[in-house]
Parts: C-alpha cells; sequence; structure tokens
C-alpha cells in the first residue's frame, strides 16, 4: 500500500449539506481546501433525499381542505420561524429541554439571510422544495447547484477516499488518515483544521431507510480522537416504514392519505385510540373520527404527535399484537384523491407498486433514518468541538435537518478559517508518525486478510443491525441494554479481529464501516443505559416518565484511558425553559 | 433486461455498462446494486428495495439505466 502525504489549510471530511457549505466558506476566504468523500459526491448524502429547505406558504388548495399542518413558513413573521425553528427545525430528538438552545438559538438568527444566500450559489427555487418535485429527490435540487458552484470557486474534491481516523497530537487534531478506494493508496491529510460533516448513524438499525453509506463514521472517528459526544441516548424514530414484504423498506411520505390513516394491530383494533386515551395526550378539540387527519383526530400537530405514534406501535408489537413484526396501516377508508392531491401520496403509491391499498390495510413499523435526534459531537454555536482544530457540524452534531445542516456548515466552515489564519502548517512529530504507521499496518492486515465465516464486514453489520434494533431502538430496557452491549462485546472481541477485505478497497471501506458501527452502537447502548428516564425520542420501559428534577442534563461521552466515560453537564437553557413554554416543550 | 416495479419500468442494459466506476453503485442509498471486482461489473441485486429516485440514471455516464414510467401528477390529471 502505497503512503501519500497531502497538507491543506482546511480539510474537510463529507460532502452533504453541512460539508459543502463549509467548503464554500472555505473557499470564499481564498483558503486551501480539500473536501474528501467516501462515497461519490453529495449523491450518497441524505442531503440528497432530504425533504427540502424550509416550507414556504403550501398550496392554496391544500390550506382550503384544510390539511396543512404548522410549520416554518418564511413569508411568516421572523419571530414564528425562529420559535419553530428552535423547537422543531433542528430536530434536536424530540428534546427540547437538553438541545443546545444556545447553539439553535445562534443559527436560527441566520436563518433567513442563509436560505436568500442559496440563491447566489445558483439554487433556483429555495422554498418551494416541499410542494414541488418527487420526494426522494427534493435535496437535490439544492445540494447539486451547490457542489458546481463549490468547485466554480476552485474546491479541491477527493471522491472515494474514506479518512478512517482523526489525528491528534497533543491536545490539537492536525488532520486525517485514510485510503484511497480507487488507487489503493494509504493517505494522510494534514491540516490547521477540520471540519466533520459525516451525517449521522441511521443505518445501525436494522429498520432503517437511511441511505447505505450512513453508518456514523464521524461518531466514532471523534471518539477515537478523545472528542466529546452528547446525548447520544437521545437518537430517533421518525416515522413508520413500510414493512410488506416485496416493497422497498422505505417511509411512507407524510402524505395526506397516510395522515388519514388508521393503525390497527393483528386483532384489527385501532390502537392509537386507546394509547391516546391512555397517556393522556389527546389534545383541545381531537374529534377522534376517523375520516379526520391524525392532527385533527387527536388535537395535536402531526410532528407532536409522532414520538406517540412512533411508541405505541412498537409498544402493540412487544406485546405480540403486530404481526411479523409490523402493525397495520389501514387506509380503506381514505378517499382516493387524498392519496392523488400531493406528490407525497403519489410517491406512496409508486413506492407501493401496485399494492391494493383500498382492499386491505399495509403493514408498517417504526423506521429510523438517523435524523430527529439530540446526540453528536458536541460543538459550541462556533461549530467548535472541545479539541481544538476539530470543526463539526451538520448531522453529525447534536441535531438534525437540512437548514440545520446549512446553518451549523457556515459556522464550523467560518470557524474553521478563522482558526487557521494564526496558525502554521502543523508537522506529525515522531511518536504521531509511529501512530500513523501502526494503523497503516492494521489496515493493510484488514485488506489482506483472508475470507473466513465469521470476518465477513456485511454479515457483521447484519448482525449489528439486529442488536441495535433489538435491544437499543424504539423501546429500551436496562436487561435488553445490558444484553445488547455484551453482544457488541462479542462481536468486538469474536468478529472484528478476523474481520476481512480480501484484497478489495470497497471491502476495506465496508469493514471500517462495520467496526465503527460497533462503536457507536455501544455508545448508543451505553448512554441509554445511563440516562434513567424517557426523554424525547429516548423510551425507557423500566422508566417510562421524564425526570426534570435528576435528569435535564446532557450526557457527555468520552474515551478515557480506552473506556467509554459518562459525566454530565448541566443543561443550556437561555431560552425555553421547563414550565415557561405555554404550548407544553418536550 | 427489463424489471417492471409497479406502473415503472426499470431497464439495466448490460452491454451499455463500462465505466467499471460503479457510480450507480455509489450513488442508490438502497443498496440495489452490487459492484463485483473480478471482472469489474455492476450487478442488479436487489431491485425489490428501488424507490424510483432515479439518482443511479443521473449519475451513469454511460445511460445504462433508464428508469421510466413512474406515476407523475400528470398521470392523475390526465385519469390514467
Amino acid at each position: 500500500m502505497k503512503s501519500e502525504k497531502e497538507a491543506y489549510d482546511i480539510l474537510i471530511i463529507g460532502s452533504g449539506m453541512a460539508g459543502i457549505r463549509a467548503a464554500i466558506e472555505a473557499r470564499r476566504a481564498g483558503l486551501k481546501t480539500l473536501l474528501v468523500e467516501k462515497s461519490i459526491l453529495a449523491r450518497a448524502s441524505a442531503s440528497i433525499y432530504a425533504g427540502g429547505l424550509v416550507i414556504r406558504r403550501p398550496p392554496e388548495y391544500l390550506v382550503k381542505m384544510g390539511y396543512i399542518e404548522p410549520g416554518m413558513e418564511f413569508e411568516k413573521p421572523f419571530d414564528e420561524s425562529f420559535h419553530y425553528f428552535v423547537k422543531e427545525g433542528a430536530r434536536t430528538g424530540g428534546s427540547l429541554y437538553t438541545a443546545n438552545q444556545r447553539v439553535s438559538m445562534t443559527v436560527a438568527c441566520e436563518m433567513q439571510s442563509r436560505a436568500d444566500e442559496l440563491r447566489d450559489f445558483g439554487v433556483k427555487d429555495v422554498f418551494s422544495q416541499a410542494w414541488l418535485g418527487p420526494i426522494g429527490r427534493k435535496g437535490r435540487d439544492i445540494m447539486l447547484p451547490m457542489v458546481q458552484y463549490a468547485k466554480k470557486i476552485g474546491l479541491k474534491t477527493r471522491e472515494m477516499t474514506m479518512i478512517t481516523d482523526l489525528i491528534r497530537q497533543g491536545e490539537n487534531i492536525i488532520g486525517a488518515i485514510g485510503f484511497d478506494i480507487l488507487k489503493g493508496h494509504f493517505m494522510i491529510f494534514l491540516a490547521k483544521a477540520v471540519v466533520l460533516a459525516t451525517g449521522s448513524h441511521g443505518q445501525i438499525y436494522q429498520r432503517s431507510y437511511a441511505p447505505i453509506r450512513m453508518t456514523g463514521d464521524g461518531y466514532a472517528m471523534a471518539y477515537r480522537a478523545g472528542v466529546s459526544l452528547s446525548d447520544m441516548e437521545i437518537m430517533g424514530f421518525d416515522n413508520w416504514g413500510i414493512a410488506e414484504p416485496g416493497l422497498p423498506q422505505y417511509w411512507f411520505p407524510p402524505s395526506i392519505a397516510r395522515i388519514s390513516g388508521i393503525l390497527r394491530n393483528a386483532l384489527g383494533e385501532p390502537f392509537f385510540d386507546r394509547f391516546a386515551k391512555e397517556q393522556g395526550i389527546l389534545g383541545e378539540g381531537a374529534t377522534l373520527s376517523p375520516n379526520d387527519t391524525l392532527s385533527r383526530r387527536y388535537g395535536r400537530p402531526f410532528i407532536e404527535l409522532i414520538p406517540y405514534l412512533i411508541k405505541a406501535c412498537m409498544k402493540e408489537i412487544l406485546e405480540g399484537r403486530g404481526k411479523d413484526g409490523a402493525v397495520f396501516l389501514d387506509l380503506t377508508h381514505v378517499p382516493e384523491e387524498r392519496m392523488y392531491v400531493d406528490h407525497n401520496g403519489l410517491w406512496g403509491l409508486n413506492i407501493l407498486r401496485g399494492f391494493d391499498w383500498k382492499k386491505k390495510p399495509i403493514r408498517v413499523a417504526p423506521i429510523c433514518m438517523g435524523d430527529f435526534k439530540g446526540g453528536g459531537v458536541r460543538i459550541d454555536e462556533n461549530g467548535r468541538t472541545d479539541v481544538p482544530g476539530l470543526f463539526a457540524g451538520g448531522d453529525v452534531s447534536p441535531g438534525s435537518s437540512m437548514l440545520y445542516a446549512l446553518m451549523t456548515g457556515v459556522r464550523s466552515g467560518r470557524g474553521a478559517v478563522n482558526r487557521t489564519l494564526s496558525l502554521p502548517m502543523p508537522e506529525l512529530d515522531a511518536k504521531i508518525n509511529g501512530w500513523v504507521d501502526e494503523r497503516k499496518e492494521e489496515l493493510k492486515a484488514i485488506f489482506h486478510r483472508r475470507r473466513s465465516k465469521r470476518g465477513d464486514p456485511q454479515k457483521i453489520k447484519d448482525e449489528i443491525k439486529s442488536i441495535m434494533w433489538k435491544h437499543g431502538g424504539v423501546l429500551r430496557e436496562e436487561k435488553g441494554l445490558l444484553e445488547g452491549i455484551r453482544n457488541l462485546k462479542e462481536i468486538e472481541q469474536n468478529c472484528l479481529p478476523m474481520i476481512f477485505a480480501s484484497g478489495s478497497f470497497r471491502k476495506l471501506r465496508e469493514a471500517m464501516e462495520a467496526i465503527n458501527m460497533v462503536k457507536v452502537g455501544e455508545m448508543i447502548l451505553r448512554a441509554s443505559l445511563f440516562r434513567k428516564e424517557s426523554r424525547g425520542y429516548l423510551q425507557r420501559l423500566d422508566y417510562p416518565n421524564r425526570d426534570d428534577k435528576n435528569w435535564l442534563i446532557n450526557s457527555i461521552m468520552r474515551k478515557e484511558k480506552n473506556e467509554m466515560k459518562i459525566e454530565t453537564k448541566p443543561v443550556d437553557l437561555i431560552w425555553i425553559r421547563p414550565g415557561e413554554d405555554q404550548e407544553g416543550g418536550r | 433486461m427489463k424489471w417492471k416495479l409497479g406502473k415503472a419500468t426499470f431497464e439495466f442494459i448490460k452491454d451499455k455498462c463500462s465505466c467499471g466506476l460503479g457510480r450507480c453503485v455509489e450513488a442508490c442509498g438502497q443498496g440495489v446494486f452490487d459492484f463485483l471486482e473480478k471482472p469489474q461489473k455492476i450487478k442488479v441485486v436487489n431491485l425489490t428495495q428501488c424507490i424510483l429516485c432515479r439518482q443511479c440514471e443521473e449519475v451513469c455516464p454511460k445511460k445504462a439505466i433508464s428508469i421510466q414510467g413512474a406515476l407523475t401528477m400528470q398521470d392523475i390529471r390526465m385519469g390514467k
């Protein structure tokens, strides 16, 4: 394996929204910048599939039909959008009080100008994304012009290069190492500042519709470099996905049809009505009429209902009233025109591939995309992590959404630029040189290792996914979490030493992803075990209630002497505190 | 080879597939394709997972993939 060494002012890892935006910021400052991507530019990111940036006023006919959910509308007064972003737009795992409000608020102040700025990059229709064009492609109308623009202003990019580790020398991050999949070279990148924009971890669960490369590499890299991660337990399941055999495992878009559906268990019972009454979540004016959309039926905006819907589905499944790990979404009573009213419904029909939803209910189950999460690499409002030289933006930091990625991308890029200006180019000292050589040898060993039954990266990944789904999924409890940790440790001890790439660099990428996934999985399980309450998308069966008295804290995870150490920090609530939010915060 | 996915048709023209980079494999978020290394070729392995996002079609430099006929708003208005 040949080694190559390159030096840059700023190294950016990941080419989704945050990475590209940070790169634009760096190039605008005229700095020597490299953007590295383990797949191809932008296309493998979650941003491509994102549901657009913001919602403009929806089409009049939908308003008239009364189907409109509250949301962020830039034509509304700024106050409302600001409030909405801090509360919901950053999507911090359904947990407002552990979210870093300082970050959300700082970036929210800029959101109008950040969005307007997209026009300079050649994005044609900044606001109307959510209503136009087929779903699953909305983000691309924003991403592709941005990639073009970044290249036009001289951004150097490197596709098919996987970063395996950050280089930490003393107290600073001074670059990263990895390998070029096409050339087969070992790569050493030195940089004055590194921006981590590797996205989230959605693929860690069996039921996931995250793009296949979203394996949480950034969390694992940051962890190994001793960087703090916060609230790794608040990782969300934001949707229910199709669980019919023979159909894609993908979410069912929030079309008018879907939100008119009735969730039923295997006995045919509409269980969410019961669940909603039991949990006391019926809002004012709840009609409970099956002909209404969910938000009217239960008197709450859909976005607030989601965590309860997911929890209720999972409860039915766990208590044995599901079928093959799924429940049923009954659309048989839904008038056909609701399916056809918008692109989302149409997209649903296309994915259903002729499944007759008028005749029988569709099997659905909770599904994870890795967004709606409050965990990630801890950053401040300037995108800085707690290790100098490393910045993070987008889904790898605590928060998630296209708009959040756009704004934290700018902040982290700018933070990196500022740091760069005062520093000379770093050099590797003898000790770190030795570490780099060791890492290279490890990669080489995996690369050359022959096939074996236990070491197949794909199989290991599948196993991690099923462990995480079973023990670290929607509803968690101590016993399961402990078993999950034990199972992951078994994989770490028995399978990872045998992991092979049998001479293929694509397989080597797969292997490194599997190694990262084991770490990320363990972080999620350990953090879930630590927090003894239910909050946002962390739902524990043994501690079903939110406990603001004892657990209004951030859990901070860090590597110390090769152990995962969790400590707590007081939450930084600078705006909305428990009890002060009239609409009932979460 | 042609496959029917509901109303849509997914076509993969083997003879045109020759870039050797596997950009479609990379662009597909659903893992529909597999990249075989010796000899280098693309294989469609998991078509049930296709969500018709057409990213593979867009990144293919040889136009070896085409996805057509998915239901659109226009079809609905024309009463198809």
